[in-house]
């Protein structure tokens, strides 16, 4: 393994983190929606 | 000592500029519609005073009157006036806008809330329309005879709203004495009616002759039973053939940036996994999905327009024809129109049906509105399908039929669970305003064309980016020490998840790598795009800078083991009828059970569409495969 | 909710010819009260534009589009 596939690694085990901690996270959007299409329900929060 | 600021709330009919002139006072920016229920939430801001006070502004649902027995639009604007909606502090004053080309209409509204003894103004809106069609308007007289102040503007221009904010200072003016109600009639409404005949003879003269305007003689054309709808079919066709071929060139020119990109990085390291991380996990994922920017960016630009101009409201009156015979009325247009932008806001729409069941099965059947973020998948497959480049009719027409499949199975199934749902304790029937044409809004279109596009590259640079590296990953690892590429995938973790899912898409006309990007796009839909190219182009050797083409290339030419292409024709239809009826979308699920007031309902709805794709897509390509080989 | 007026002579929206002005002389059905609140009160003038499942109409310089049920429950008389 030479130091490409420890960094590979690295983002991939940061990435997985930051999906578990998104998922799990209690800060969720009341209006249930995902806030990633921009409409302007989004916007009011 | 600092007090809390006051709170201002706007009221007003749908279509009296209200949310312009939300807008043109706090500076947030809303969606502008020129027909009834789009503004659906309560909407909050702020402004400053002439003295520099902070005011908290409201911006209420649009409404015909404070009837609490209402559409649920009214009981919120009643609700928030009398102080009676939770976290929403009595206004201290309340901004009636009203449109002077309407007043005899929009006048019922403003009398309800004078009654209510909270300080009032009226905003005047629209006076450029009032005067162009021969009204003559006396602010001053409106002012005498309401016990309040008027301000004549012109919200959409930013007139008078200086003069507005001017009647806004401090102290607030005092509640009108609603003269009225002293007038000798039977009932309250009565006594509303003939004091607003009154009035608007006094300061709202009418010119007697019926002028046909601009609008009238293009309603000649739009509201005609037979031409109005080669025009609509012709407008919504159009549509679809602009986004092909004029989002070919930007397209090619993102596509090429990218290709470059994956090239530079490809010469500056050496073999290995940082290297496919960044160039075939990271670029192609993401890439893969970013290419079709310009398509969103045309296709939010159209229904801007569209709505814009004020032809949206014609197309529901065409339709309510149609919707009827799904069981639904021309209310439920709207919501379902919104849904091939996004179901999610679609379904909130669907809060203006007055009818409960008929809401109920609006919100079931929005998602078959193919959405915007099915359109990296189908702009995917159906150049592939005609095997031939961008821009021709055909693959328009294709969009058009997979569009046209969707909505006309979502009535049907609408029609059924209307059946089963029954009628309704009370009747409500179409009624529906149907506005001047007007220029469309070019700032305010392309405001919201900039919140999509840049709502859209947030998600490929945040959701999609995640994804796309997690699946990297699962198609690299586990390692073998094999070079053949097909060998690689399989012993990955991927290729093992394609190994366990063929069996259940292979029925379909899929393979276990495409069944492993199907799975993905549940996640997001646009992710089968990453996903496909990740899981294609790992397979190939890397030797191959050159050939950095579009992904099409790559997935056209994939087979299966023993040869045979593994994209024919019918395995693309196969794969289009399973995106166009798969509801792929936790967040959907997740408002719908929201707005249905059940998560039985929106886990029904996901199970239901699920099985009704794979079965559809099931029978497409068996039956396909009897009828053609 | 009835307001009983005299009339001499009153037919259905629904009857009347196309591009006539009429007055609304009274309002009869269960769905008065949104008729109302849309505009649709006695003494306002209006035109009947189309016919069809929906009528198209203009009141007090505003178009509206009315179902033909709706329609069955305003009564008019010529204008003048």
């Amino acid at each position: 393994m030479d130091w490409q596939s420890y960094t590979a690694i690295g983002i991939v085990g940061i990435t997985l983190v930051v999906f578990v901690y998104r998922l799990k996270s209690p800060g969720r959007s009341k209006s249930g929606c995902g806030k990633n299409c921009g409409c302007d329900m989004a916007k009011k929060g | 000592m600092p007090e809390s600021p006051s709170t201002i709330a706007l009221v007003g009919n749908p279509n009296s500029g209200k949310s312009t002139l939300f807008n043109a006072l706090t500076g947030e920016n809303q969606r502008v519609g020129n027909y009834a229920g789009v503004t659906v939430e309560v909407k909050t801001g702020e402004t400053y005073s002439p003295q520099g006070k902070k005011l908290n502004v409201l911006d209420l649902p649009g409404c015909y009157s404070l009837r609490t027995s209402g559409s649920p639009d009214e009981k919120v604007a009643h609700d928030a006036l009398t102080g009676e909606l939770a976290n929403l502090a009595k206004p201290d004053l309340v901004v009636c806008v009203v449109d002077a080309s309407n007043l005899e209409r929009h006048l019922q509204l403003a009398l309800q809330v004078i009654e209510l003894g909270i300080p009032c103004v009226l905003a005047l809106n629209m006076v450029d329309i009032a005067e162009k069609s021969g009204l003559r308007l006396d602010p001053a007289k409106l002012t005498e005879e309401l016990g309040i102040p008027v301000v004549p503007m012109q919200a959409n221009a930013a007139k008078g709203i200086i003069e507005l904010k001017q009647a806004l200072r401090h102290p607030f003016p005092p509640p009108s004495e609603a003269s009225w109600l002293e007038l000798d009639s039977e009932d309250i409404e009565a006594k509303r009616r003939s004091f607003i005949a009154r009035l608007c003879e006094l300061a709202a003269r009418r010119p007697d002759s019926h002028q046909h305007s601009l609008t009238d003689r293009l309603d000649s054309f739009f509201l005609h039973p037979v031409f109005g709808w080669i025009a609509f079919l012709a407008i919504m066709f159009s549509v679809f053939w602009a986004i092909f071929s004029f989002a070919s060139i930007p397209m090619d020119m993102i596509d090429g940036a990218l290709g470059s990109f994956g090239g530079w990085v490809e010469s500056m390291l050496p073999e290995g996994d940082l290297r496919s991380l960044l160039v075939d996990g990271i670029i192609a994922g993401v890439g893969g999905v970013l290419v079709f920017l310009p398509q969103i960016i045309l296709l939010f630009l159209f229904i801007g327009l569209l709505e814009s101009s004020g032809y949206m409201s014609r197309a529901a009156f065409l339709m309510d024809g149609v919707m009827a015979k799904a069981g639904l009325s021309g209310k439920a247009f709207l919501p379902l129109f919104s849904s091939y932008a996004c179901a999610i806001p679609g379904v909130m729409a669907t809060r203006t049906i007055d009818s409960a069941k008929e809401r109920l099965v609006t919100i079931f059947v929005a998602p078959w509105m193919s959405c915007s973020a099915r359109l990296p998948v189908y702009f995917l497959i159906i150049p592939l399908l005609l095997h031939e480049d961008e821009g021709s009719w055909k693959q328009a027409l294709i969009l058009f039929l997979v569009y046209f499949l969707g909505t006309a199975t979502a009535f049907i199934v609408a029609r059924v669970l209307r059946g089963r749902l029954g009628p309704d304790k009370t009747v409500s029937h179409f009624m529906l305003e149907l506005p001047s044409y007007r220029r469309p809004q070019w700032s305010y279109i392309f405001r919201h064309v900039i919140d999509r596009a840049w709502a859209f590259v947030r998600k490929a640079g945040t959701l999609i980016l995640g994804l796309s590296i997690l699946l990297w990953a699962l198609a690299t690892y586990p390692k073998t020490d094999s070079e053949d590429p097909g060998e690689v995938l399989a012993y990955s973790a991927m290729g093992r998840i394609g190994e366990l899912i063929e069996p259940v898409v292979k029925p379909l006309g899929f393979d276990g790598r495409t069944g492993t990007a199907i799975l993905t796009s549940f996640a997001a839909r646009e992710v089968f795009v990453s996903s496909t190219a990740i899981l294609f182009s790992v397979a190939e050797t890397d030797d191959d800078e050159e050939t950095r083409s579009l992904l099409r290339d790559k997935i056209s030419n994939a087979t299966w083991p023993d040869g045979r292409p593994l994209f024919t024709p019918l395995t693309m239809v196969s794969l289009l009828v399973f995106f166009i009826y798969a509801l792929q979308c936790l967040p959907t699920t997740a408002v719908v059970a929201r707005e249905a007031g059940s998560w039985k309902w929106a886990l029904g709805q996901f199970f239901f569409m699920s099985g009704f794709a794979y079965v559809a897509s099931l029978l497409v390509f068996q039956i396909g495969s009897l009828i053609w080989f | 909710m009835k307001t009983s007026q005299p009339v001499t002579r009153s037919l259905t929206l629904n009857e009347v010819g196309l591009n006539c002005d009429v007055r609304i002389s009274s309002l009869d059905g269960p769905a008065c009260d949104r008729l109302r609140d849309l505009g649709f009160c006695e003494q306002m003038q209006l035109r009947k534009i189309s016919n069809g499942r929906n009528l198209v109409c203009t009141v007090c310089g505003a178009k509206m589009a009315i179902s033909r049920e709706l329609a069955d429950q305003i009564l008019v008389s010529p204008a003048r």
